[in-house]
């Protein structure tokens, strides 16, 4: 059998296309989502100002497009993190969280909110976010500490991430254990991951992180296609494997300590959309990152449909959506599907 | 042509391998052979760059490879380690990383030509698109070697390459990897457990104790006496025509 290019990425390529058209319908789908209905002309001529409505435009431009840029974000940074940590700690089980970072976020959380009391804090959604984002990014360099001493080993990374995800949890529950009430509430209330915390401000500052660290990643997917070997052979072919390593648990932890930070903790999308594309197209990263982003996308945004028309007008964060409906689907796929994972 | 100049190396004090001397030429297999522990896959990987001696050299066609980049040296040497881990990948994809030290982002035409050619030679059209988990050991290893030789290297280094394999698949690989050095006239420096299959395809012997050369050269080094020294093992080496077999006695 001679292989052409075009053979090999035939398959891959309309895959893309599905993706994408998909991805293109929950959009259009989530944004007609709510009181406020648009048509798909309605759409475009209140979005290119052909029809002078402000009160479709505020709608549209403040509270429906927030949202699903938001949805295309964080499925984006938290299914490619969930992809590049499988690929780089060698285990099917990683995910943006398996080193802690969420635990980490959680806890800078719950110091801003128990410590507002205090002398030194002014409480604000701001202090909050900038708290948990500060308890990430300890995470982050608590973890390339111990990796660095120990040579960026797969093992010694992912342990150092179950143990410090133990110590973060048992410091937010001292916290809690001191605090009232209403601050035990405000912590958990944070921890719900969801799409509607932030406005355009917070959006730009987590594009900011997020799209060039994507843009990096799928440069570098060619050589992610090599580190999926041991790292003998990952270097044998050329690859600086350590350079690699490092920038990779850099880039993922700031990814998703930016989204944890803003959004709350959307658990389960970095685990499996990386997997479900596996399963549909293989490992050649070059297809299975992007890929990953749409399916990741397009997960988040259903989800939040769901968790915003099943129980109207209430609206249940979408954190608890992805898990609730998309395990099961999960399910269904691992033990239909030929491939393995 | 492979030059390997006065090696020594040390890892937490321990000397691994002590002035390592040895010059291979190409279309010819030099084999390695020593107990666990000699200091094999150490050299190997000192000759692939992975490790950095601390005294001496090793040359690629009188190139020293201090002056080579990692990629540089990946296009000059297909290394073949010892196989512990097998990811969820196909054939072909496995196949193709090796020609990723000369693509980018894009598959050339000429690297799915090259990819095409060693598929054929390997014989491993029927299972292109199988994941690499679902084939045999025997066929596992010839796609290990394909990955390696993709890439048209001047030097290949395979360690263990037979290990686990039935006596038919290990004279199959044997008989490629000899194939392959004499047509493509590789350099292939190998690490062998068996000595049997060693005499039948090697040109080339150097045995190693305790990380130091005891015997190097042709087909005749090997006598009783050095297997004894380099395993602790005594053994009787008969004739079958031109054919040394060695037999343990005990």
């Amino acid at each position: 059998m001679v292989v052409s290019h075009k053979q090999y990425t035939k398959n891959k390529f309309s895959t893309g296309i599905i993706l994408a058209l998909i991805l293109l319908i929950a959009i259009i789908l989530s944004i007609n989502t709510g009181n406020i209905k648009f048509g798909i002309f309605k759409l475009f001529s209140v979005f290119f100002r052909f029809e002078d409505n402000p009160t479709l435009l505020h709608v549209l431009l403040n509270i429906r497009l927030p949202r699903v840029v938001n949805a295309l974000l964080a499925g984006a940074a938290l299914s490619v993190s969930g992809a590049i940590m499988q690929n780089l700690l060698k285990n099917p089980l990683a995910s943006p969280f398996t080193l802690g970072i969420s635990h980490g976020a959680v806890f800078g959380a719950a110091v801003a909110i128990t410590l507002n009391k205090g002398i030194f804090l002014s409480y604000s959604i701001y202090t909050v976010v900038f708290f948990a984002f500060i308890g990430a990014i300890l995470t982050m360099l608590i973890i390339l500490f111990i990796g660095a001493i120990k040579g960026f080993s797969a093992y010694v990374v992912i342990l150092a991430g179950v143990g410090l995800s133990s110590l973060f949890a048992s410091l937010t529950m001292l916290l809690q254990y001191f605090s009232t009430d209403e601050e035990v509430a405000a912590i958990v209330f944070w921890t719900f991951g969801d799409l509607n915390k932030t406005t355009w401000n917070e959006i730009y500052i987590m594009l900011l992180i997020v799209i060039p660290s994507l843009v990096y990643f799928i440069l570098k997917s060619p050589q992610y296609n090599i580190t999926i070997w041991d790292d003998a052979t990952a270097m044998s072919l050329g690859v600086n494997v350590k350079m690699l390593k490092i920038t990779g648990l850099i880039l993922t932890c700031l990814i998703t300590a930016a989204i944890v930070s803003f959004m709350g903790i959307i658990g389960f999308i970095g685990l499996i959309s990386p997997h479900i594309i596996r399963l549909i197209i293989g490992n050649d990263h070059r297809f299975l990152l992007p890929y990953s982003i749409f399916l990741g996308s397009t997960i988040l945004l259903f989800s939040d449909i769901i968790g915003r028309i099943i129980l109207t007008p209430a609206t249940i964060p979408v954190g608890i959506i992805t898990s609730l409906f998309g395990v099961p689907i999960f399910f269904y796929i691992l033990l239909k599907n030929k491939g393995t994972i | 042509m492979l030059e390997v100049n006065n090696i020594t190396f040390s890892y937490n004090n321990k000397e691994i391998l002590n002035k390592i001397d040895f010059i291979s030429k190409s279309g010819e297999i030099t084999t390695i052979l020593g107990e666990n522990g000699s200091g094999k896959t150490t050299l190997l990987k000192i000759i692939d760059k992975l490790l950095k001696p601390q005294n001496g050299c090793v040359l690629i066609e009188n190139q020293n490879i201090k002056n080579l980049k990692s990629l540089e040296m990946a296009k000059k040497i297909g290394y073949c380690p010892q196989n512990s881990y097998s990811p969820q990948t196909t054939v072909f994809e496995t196949i193709l990383t090796g020609r990723m030290p000369f693509t980018r982002w894009f598959i050339s035409k000429n690297d799915l030509e090259l990819i095409n050619d060693t598929i054929k030679l390997m014989g491993l059209s029927d299972i292109l698109f199988n994941n690499i988990n679902h084939i045999s050991g025997g066929e596992l290893q010839k796609v290990i070697i394909a990955r390696a030789i993709v890439s048209k290297p001047k030097i290949l280094l395979l360690d263990e390459p037979i290990n686990h394999l039935d006596i038919k698949n290990q004279h199959e690989i044997m008989q490629l990897l000899y194939k392959i050095t004499k047509d493509l006239q590789i350099t292939s420096i190998i690490v062998l457990h068996d000595i049997n299959i060693a005499l039948r395809y090697a040109d080339n012997f150097i045995v190693l104790k305790d990380g130091a050369i005891i015997a190097s050269g042709a087909k005749e080094i090997i006598t009783e006496n050095i297997i004894e020294k380099a395993f602790n093992l005594k053994v009787k080496i008969i004739y079958d025509g031109e054919l040394p077999l060695v037999l343990p006695l005990s």
